[in-house]
């Protein structure tokens, strides 16, 4: 298996769990999505393109995949706004489960964060992975290879040295 | 006018009236979308919504404030505005000093703004995605603004509703382990 290694002075330790590959420069009609990753929303069989944005304070779920979760959001409570490239929106904040999936054999394990999520009917975009309530309490890297394929996003629990 | 409008023009001019109106809507849809991208090209996908923070809370002057059930929709109140500003780390320090059971909209926002919790979730099931990345790279284009759903590189199917193409994969005992994405 792949993995990245943290060298301290008492030896070398995991510093990666499991790794994907991204896809780079999605466009969706119009829009470019940098760097998309794969993960699963809530307990859902199926699997997502996400975009993976360190600038996004929050993650955000649009009207398509909400619908297909609404059952585990629960009733929307307090709302409030966040500024889209489209324009304000309004949404409400909900826990969900989202997992990173690792790639088959030899990949190391998906991870899953217990995250808080920004839910909006009106959200167009795809699916973001943001920083508030899900990067915060992972450790990732991303090698952007050489050619083509090569692309592999790895990530691991912050925290988790040894 | 140049030789290549006018040719576009011509050509619409020789549809029938009902074709004509159909090619016209699309292009006027096209130049908006085109406009679209242009007004939000190089902006954040998402931000906040507020520029400052709101003033600090003070439910009556020169006290420390206290939720109780009277103030709750203040301090929810402020909540939000703080949540709306992208300050998130105040926005926690307060809810973890508030009980639970004041009201419903505080006990939300201490649910929400619970710190994450990670763990690791078992084997990889994320498939193989190089072939998945290799199809989005090949046939993208032939299938913009729909959903696709894809499995190791094989397309399970497109549609303009990814509800819709949900159902249709799950009649089909093909959902599981599949991956959708807008294209």
């Amino acid at each position: 298996m792949r993995r990245l290694l943290k060298q301290t002075g008492k030896g070398e330790f995991p510093w990666s769990s499991g790794h994907s590959f991204f896809l780079i420069s999605h466009e969706i009609g119009f829009w470019r999505v940098s760097v998309a990753v794969k993960c699963m929303i809530g307990s859902l069989n199926e699997a997502d393109w996400a975009l993976l944005d360190t600038g996004a304070e929050w993650s955000v779920i649009g009207r398509d995949t909400a619908t297909v979760i609404e059952d585990e959001l629960g009733s929307p409570i307090a709302s409030s706004r966040m500024s889209t490239r489209f324009g304000a929106i309004d949404g409400t904040l909900h826990h969900v489960n989202i997992t990173l999936l690792a790639g088959e054999e030899d990949s190391g394990d998906d991870l899953t964060v217990e995250t808080t999520s920004f839910v909006s009917e009106e959200w167009e975009g795809p699916v973001v992975l943001g920083y508030r309530g899900f990067l915060e309490r992972i450790r990732f890297a991303l090698d952007p290879g050489i050619i083509p394929g090569e692309q592999i996003f790895y990530f691991g629990l912050a925290g988790s040295d040894q | 006018m140049n030789e290549l409008l006018e040719k576009a023009i011509d050509k619409i001019r020789a549809l029938p009236d009902d074709e004509q109106n159909a090619m016209a809507a699309l292009m006027l849809e096209r130049l908006s979308d085109k406009r679209q991208q242009h007004e939000t090209f190089g902006r954040p996908w998402t931000a906040p919504f507020r520029q400052s923070p709101p003033e600090s809370l003070e439910i009556s002057e020169g006290e420390d404030w206290e939720a109780t059930p009277e103030n709750a929709e203040r301090i929810s109140k402020h909540i939000s505005a703080l949540l709306e500003a992208g300050c998130v780390p105040e926005a926690r320090r307060i809810v973890s000093k508030i009980q639970p059971g004041i009201s419903e909209e505080l006990d939300h926002w201490k649910k929400v703004l619970a710190e994450p919790v990670a763990r690791l979730a078992g084997p990889g099931s994320g498939g193989d995605m190089r072939k998945d990345i290799l199809w989005i790279e090949k046939n993208a284009h032939k299938y913009r603004g729909k959903w696709v759903a894809l499995r190791n590189g094989v397309l399970l199917g497109k549609h303009e509703s990814r509800v819709e193409l949900r159902k249709i994969l799950r009649q089909s005992g093909m959902l599981s382990k599949s991956a959708f994405l807008k294209l």
